[in-house]
């Protein structure tokens, strides 16, 4: 009763597998080293390296036996389904992760902000605790802490960014085109588009944190403001990063030929991912950045 | 087969009913207090009438079970009827639940409404919980002290204490410095918190207020009868969380007049308010100057002191800067300190007693700390064998679970018990600490 | 409660032993890893339990540091929570979903393995927090700063231990969801299917949405105590207050989460030991959909004492009353359901009945809490202890024992010992009010709760409760038996265990194949209506 019988009668079943318990194991001593290194105990570093790189030998097997047994046509239609399934809603518990930080913006910047300053039923909160303090975005609250600093504008940078990105959300569909098409060098030419325009979206950002930390003074102790923008736009730079390693291996996949126009949902559900990481983004300008 | 016959079922659940209530009727209130504000009767009444209305709605759901367990038992033989749906009764279900809730918001909305309506009070008292006390603020009288747990209970309940709690009058619900309150006037209760959040609860005020750090929440009571009238703090706040209880005495108009002459002219001392004596020791009392203008809500824009803790670097297993009530004037205790100077024979005994009140919960008496709950020993520790300085900066401020103690105690206090530890459990840091060095401390940072 | 039988169904080339459970994607496997996970941890938690009724058998502190009372109070709320009813909801999921739609196994099978393997080694960083230096965090399991902040080394493990449960939690969801959707025998409707199926359906969808926004929530606190962020502070524009409203985003949900597949499971049983079809089938699920879609926009109804403006007590207030309705619709069909069958009272049927009458007092008590005035007096003292109590042990855990009894036949091909079985259900449920009714008295009485020590006052109620806590533990050993004694053998099991049961899973013989339906069942045996007799 293997996967091979199963496969070519009506249903699909995996053999047993180890690559699951391998990736608790990492992500055990991942969290175990990075307890530890919060806690000043500097070896934790080594504990967490350790745990990430378990976690990378399980990746790449994991998704090693997933690829060979696509390729050699072991799963039907019906897996494709429940693959398809499972990312919709892999991606859809990654929308409420950002809605917690999001909501925390909102809650901060509608609500808090005017109660520091003595709005609603906190009249005595700004006589007696914050006196004087009058709402003001971006804010870092009525201790100043983290000193004076400059907030990010929607202008600069991040519009380059929304551009970059923006266009790589239309780079990856082209690549869909020409995967449907068949047209595999229409597929690779789009897809290596879409990954530079990733990375440089990622360097970029990159250089806005290094400004924003050193030249304008806005860190992560810089009150509320430096929290949601360096919390927000941190996970979200941390998904992009993701998505576009995620790219690179559909792109070596391509070039090997992997895909074909009917069957390629490895490829659909990174670029599901990727318009995902998108359309966080620009959440993220509109809110962070614009009002 | 044990209790197949339905008969011994309700027998068995009768027996538990009637044991259960026998049981019950063991203990005093089994029900809600009526208490002596308005608010409280007519919580009580909300309270009241939403239970009838679920016994009611009980009585009718169980009752119709318990008679198809009865009469519609297979062994019974009862045939199974097979219908499965019936729009009409669907609906009828959903309506009448619908309807009773109705019946029920209507009430306690008002009622909330009632509740949140905290202007034109007679009196303002400003109430700022602390790991593990009180802070009762007058604010339109100028003077403001701690209340927590009396000494008898607090012998009490410590672990190997062998005191009986039963032998202590009012174990746990007694304090050592009650707030007191005029009778038949609206009192206004600002509640604020120093370090985590607290809850100000007295069960026959039927009011509830959480204490959080860094926003001052506001509600009212307004007390119907004298009395001592006891409640504590309901919002988990770390060890002491049992031990800081609520005392609120209610005295008449013309009572309560006399206990603040007292108090305004007692200079820092803590007034009795049945004897009307002063209290010899205890928690600080100090003066703070009123310094709110109630009807001018737009104060000018003196922005926050530098004594807002700094935040800690990444990688710093820094205490959490939430301490924010060093901003505000009323929460000073010392104003009325600084004068003091100690010798070093009064400000070890004063040390010793503050260090028993404040500091023995988790350094314990005799100064060795308790690993267990990773608090380091004070005998011999490095700070009060080391610099002063650091020693008192550490007190001043807290690190994790040590409370920050700048605000909560006086600076004499904190002179007389830093001067304490660095002379006893065998610590040789040595020197006097008077008051004004710490003074200097604060404001030095 | 793996069986002979099962292993049997091995062929050659699989692993054996240890290394066998360790790599398994049979979902019997991970149901049976999972069923026997919860019941550990259903101990573990449980023996916290008792060492907080023993504390608090009198006045006075007689046992434990308060800190360490602290730490049993918030580790028995999350291992019971996410060690004990939700694994065992989930393993109920893993073993019986596949068999209910008709399917050969879940539709992930590798994840599913994955989601349990992760469990063990949250609750490894979880529990370990209590031989760290300063113990383990104690704020109760919700966790609210800043108090939680003060916690040392404990915290980041704690917190690390939820992320690890919340990646748990959401791939098992995914798996469910996949499942439901995608392998369902031809001919099942999703109007066909099991109420069981439904309710996890609905429960998988709220898991992947609410358990994101606690990792959040706990996030930012980690940073808040190590970065320097100010999420949480209000010097620095932050409100110790956003943490609640983030974490009760999730812990309302939650609550439903450890409800509504217990619904599914009482809307299975009393079918069948009436004889009759459910009533009202269409209404029961529109029921658990609007529990659901309300379960997102009551949360702040456990924060009426913070201060939160009037206009958003009343928003609060009006929803989470609003619930009532279609719970009622629940219980009003149950009790419709019962009408004019043929009731017979074995032990999975006494839990249902239990369940009914006991949730019902639970789902009361939620009512008069949600009166915001009235909430005043009762939150947090014991009026709430009892109120979550009835919800969660004889709502949840009654729930989850009678399922366990009905299906134990299909999962081991034994009947338990159904003499057994009655003592512990009797005893059960005796003491289980004996230990939570008075608590409404001690509430009431303004008793608070996560108190190590109190006034005298309230000293008799609390040896009633406690007795009751003693007796109601003790009990448990009754159940542990019970499984045991029927793995190891018993009468034999028939595939239809019970005279009135229908549903794919009783089409199969007992104890169930190793693959359920290695080819999907015949349509004629998916009913016309669900639960109505072929
Ligand atoms: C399984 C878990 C579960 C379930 C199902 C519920 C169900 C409900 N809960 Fe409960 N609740 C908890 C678990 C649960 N709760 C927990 C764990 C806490 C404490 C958390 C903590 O602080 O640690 C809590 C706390 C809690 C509070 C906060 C109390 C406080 O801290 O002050 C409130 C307030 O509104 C509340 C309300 C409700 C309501 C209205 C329901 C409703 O869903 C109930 C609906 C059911 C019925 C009403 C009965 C059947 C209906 C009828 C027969 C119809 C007719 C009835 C009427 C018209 C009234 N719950
Ligand atoms: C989810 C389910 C769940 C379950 C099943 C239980 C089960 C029990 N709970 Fe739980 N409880 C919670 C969820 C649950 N609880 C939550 C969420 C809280 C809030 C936490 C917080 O405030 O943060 C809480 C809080 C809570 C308190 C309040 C603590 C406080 O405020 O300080 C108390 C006090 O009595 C209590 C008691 C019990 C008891 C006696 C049981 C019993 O039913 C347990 C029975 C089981 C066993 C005892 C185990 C089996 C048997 C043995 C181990 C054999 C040996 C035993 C003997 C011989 C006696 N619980
Ligand atoms: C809630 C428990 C608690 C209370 C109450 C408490 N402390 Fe501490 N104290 C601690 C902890 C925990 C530390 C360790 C802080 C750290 O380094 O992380 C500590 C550290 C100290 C140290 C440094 C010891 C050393 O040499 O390293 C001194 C001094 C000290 N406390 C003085 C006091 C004084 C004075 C009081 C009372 C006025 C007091 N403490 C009350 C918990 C407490
Ligand atoms: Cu203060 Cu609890
Ligand atoms: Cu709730």
């Amino acid at each position: 009763m293997s996967a091979e019988a199963h496969a070519g009668s009506h249903y699909y079943l995996p053999h047993p597998s180890h690559w699951p318990i391998l990736g608790s194991v990492g992500l055990f001593t991942t969290a175990v080293g990075g307890a530890l290194w919060l806690e000043d105990m500097g070896f934790g570093k080594y504990v967490l390296l350790l745990g990430l790189i378990i976690i990378c030998v399980m990746m790449f097997g994991w998704f090693g036996t997933v690829i060979r047994e696509s390729l050699s046509g072991t799963y039907n239609a019906q897996v494709d389904r429940s693959f398809r399934w499972g990312m919709s809603f892999f991606i859809f518990s990654e929308v409420m992760f950002f809605g917690g930080f999001f909501g925390a913006l909102f809650f901060a910047r509608v609500f808090v902000e005017n109660w520091l300053a003595g709005g609603s039923n906190s009249l005595f909160t700004n006589l007696i605790i914050w006196k004087g303090y009058e709402p003001v975005w971006p804010s870092n609250g009525p201790g100043n802490l983290g000193g004076s600093f400059e907030g990010m504008t929607a202008t600069g940078l991040a519009a380059i960014n929304t551009l970059i990105l923006l266009s790589s959300g239309l780079t990856v569909t082209i690549a869909h085109w020409g995967l449907k098409e068949g047209n595999r060098k229409k597929l690779c030419w789009f897809l290596l588009f879409t990954i530079i325009l990733g990375f440089a979206f990622v360097a970029l950002q990159g250089h806005e944190f290094l400004d924003a930390w050193y030249k304008q003074h806005l860190t992560l102790g810089t009150g509320i403001y430096g929290s949601t923008f360096f919390m927000l736009t941190g996970f979200h730079g941390l998904h992009v990063t993701i998505g576009a390693i995620m790219l690179t291996v559909i792109l070596i996949r391509s070039l090997r030929g992997h895909f074909t126009p009917q069957h390629h949902f490895a490829f659909e559900a990174v670029s599901w991912y990727w318009h995902f990481v998108d359309v966080v983004w620009l959440g993220l300008f509109i809110f962070v950045y614009w009002l | 087969m044990l209790l197949k016959n339905p008969k011994q079922i309700l027998c068995i659940a009768l027996a538990v009913t009637l044991a259960a209530l026998s049981g019950s009727a063991l203990a005093m209130d089994l029900n809600m207090p009526v208490g002596v504000t308005p608010m409280s009767h007519d919580v009580y009444d909300l309270h009241m009438y939403a239970f009838w209305m679920c016994v009611g709605i009980g009585v009718v759901v169980f009752s119709l079970i318990i008679i198809s367990m009865i009469w519609h038992r297979k062994a019974a033989g009862h045939k199974a009827a097979q219908f499965h749906e019936n729009t009409l009764l669907e609906v009828i279900w959903t309506i009448i639940p619908f309807i009773i809730l109705i019946a029920l918001a209507i009430p306690a909305a008002r009622v909330l409404v009632k509740m949140t309506n905290t202007s034109d009070p007679d009196l303002t008292i400003k109430i700022e919980g602390y790991q593990w006390k009180w802070q009762y603020d007058y604010l339109q009288q100028g003077f403001s002290y701690f209340s927590m747990l009396a000494a008898d209970s607090n012998a009490a309940r410590q672990l190997d204490s062998k005191i009986n709690p039963f032998s202590v009058p009012h174990y746990l619900r007694d304090v050592d410095h009650p707030m007191v309150v005029p009778t038949g006037k609206k009192i206004r209760l600002l509640i604020t918190a120093n370090d985590v959040i607290h809850s100000w609860y007295v069960p026959d005020f039927a009011f509830k207020m959480d204490a959080i750090p860094g926003f001052v929440n506001q509600g009212w009571i307004e007390v119907d009868q004298p009395g001592t009238y006891r409640g504590g703090c309901t919002e988990l706040c770390g060890r002491g969380h049992a031990f800081m209880p609520v005392v609120v005495v209610a005295e008449s108009p013309a009572d309560y007049q006399k206990w603040l002459a007292a108090m305004r002219a007692s200079n820092g001392v803590y007034i009795n308010p049945h004897t009307l004596q002063a209290e010899n020791y205890g928690s600080p009392v100090a003066y703070a100057p009123p310094q709110l203008n109630f009807v001018t809500p737009s104060m000018p824009a003196a922005a926050a002191t530098g004594a807002v803790p700094s935040t800690p670097g990444p990688g710093a297993a820094a205490a959490p800067a939430f301490t924010p009530a060093a901003a505000g004037p009323v929460t000073k205790a010392a104003t009325a300190a600084p004068e003091k100077t100690w010798t070093m024979a009064s400000a070890m005994a004063r040390g010793k007693k503050v260090f028993d009140d404040n500091c023995a919960a988790c350094h314990m008496s005799d100064g060795k700390g308790n690993a267990a709950m990773g608090v380091p020993a004070i005998a011999g520790g490095p700070l009060p064998n080391g610099p002063l300085a650091a020693h008192i900066s550490l007190v001043l401020h807290g690190k994790g679970i040590m409370p920050a103690w700048g605000n909560a105690l006086s600076d004499a206090d904190l002179a007389a018990v830093i001067t304490f530890e660095r002379n006893s459990f065998g610590n040789h840091g040595g020197g006097l600490v008077q008051p004004a060095d710490i003074a200097r401390a604060k404001t030095a940072h | 409660m793996n069986t002979v039988a099962v292993v049997h169904e091995y062929h050659a080339g699989h692993p054996s032993g240890l290394w066998r459970w360790i790599t398994t994607t049979n979902h019997k496997d991970i149901g049976t890893l999972y069923l026997c996970f919860s019941l550990l941890m259903f101990f573990v938690g449980g023996a916290f339990a008792m060492l907080i009724r023993a504390e608090l058998w009198t006045p006075g502190m007689q046992l434990m540091d308060p800190e360490f009372f602290n730490e049993m109070t918030a580790l028995h709320g999350l291992v019971m929570i996410f060690g004990a009813i939700m694994p065992a909801f989930v393993g109920l999921a893993n073993w019986m979903i596949p068999m209910m739609v008709g399917a050969p196994d879940m539709a992930l099978p590798r994840m599913n393995n994955w989601s349990f393997w992760i469990l063990p080694f949250a609750f490894i960083l979880l529990l370990s927090t209590l031989f760290m230096p300063g113990g383990a965090a104690g704020a109760g399991w919700t966790m609210y700063p800043p108090l939680f902040l003060q916690s040392g080394v404990a915290m980041p493990f704690q917190v690390f231990a939820i992320h690890l449960m919340g990646i748990s939690s959401v791939m098992g969801g995914i798996n469910i969801i996949a499942t439901i959707l995608n392998l369902r025998a031809p001919g099942m409707s999703l109007m066909k299917m099991p109420m069981f199926v439904w309710s996890w359906l609905i429960t998988a969808y709220l898991l992947i949405a609410v358990m994101p926004v606690l990792a959040g929530a706990v996030t930012m606190m980690l940073m808040d105590k190590y970065f320097g962020t100010s999420f949480f502070n209000a010097a620095g524009g932050g409100d110790p207050v956003l943490y609640q409203h983030v974490f009760w985003f999730f812990g309302h949900p939650e609550v439903y989460i450890m409800i509504l597949p217990a619904f599914g499971i009482i809307s299975e049983i009393i079918p069948t030991f009436s004889r009759k079809p459910l009533f009202g089938y269409t209404s029961m699920v529109f029921a658990i959909a609007s529990i659901a879609f309300l379960s997102f926009i009551v949360w702040a109804h456990h924060m009426f004492t913070v201060g939160m403006p009037l206009a958003a007590d009343l928003f609060f207030m009006f929803t989470t009353m609003l619930i009532a309705v279609p719970t009622g619709v629940k219980v009003f069909n149950w009790v419709a359901t019962m009408w004019r069958g043929a009731l017979s009272f074995e032990t999975p049927m006494l839990f249902a009945v239990a369940f009914v009458f006991l949730f019902t007092i639970g789902g009361f008590s939620g009512v008069m809490l949600a009166l915001v005035p009235a909430d005043w007096q009762y939150h947090q003292t014991y009026f709430v202890v009892a109120h979550f109590h009835y919800v969660l042990v004889t709502g949840s855990a009654f729930a989850i024992m009678g399922a366990v009894y009905y299906w134990l036949p299909k999962w081991t091909g034994h009947m338990y010992n159904e003499t057994l079985a009655k003592w512990h259900f009797w005893l059960s449920v005796i003491s289980v009010n004996v230990l939570y009714f008075p608590m409404h008295f001690l509430g009431l009485a303004g008793m608070p709760r996560r108190i190590p020590d109190y006034p005298v006052q309230f000293t008799d109620l609390n040896q009633i409760v406690s007795v009751g806590g003693f007796v109601f533990g003790a009990s448990q050993l009754l159940f542990v038996a019970c499984i045991i004694l029927c793995v190891r053998g018993g009468k034999k099991a028939e595939a239809r265990a019970w005279d009135g049961a229908h549903g794919l899973e009783w089409t199969l013989p007992s104890p169930a194949p190793y693959h359920s339906f290695a080819e999907p069942p015949a349509p004629n045996l998916i009913w016309t209506h669900p639960y109505q007799g072929s």
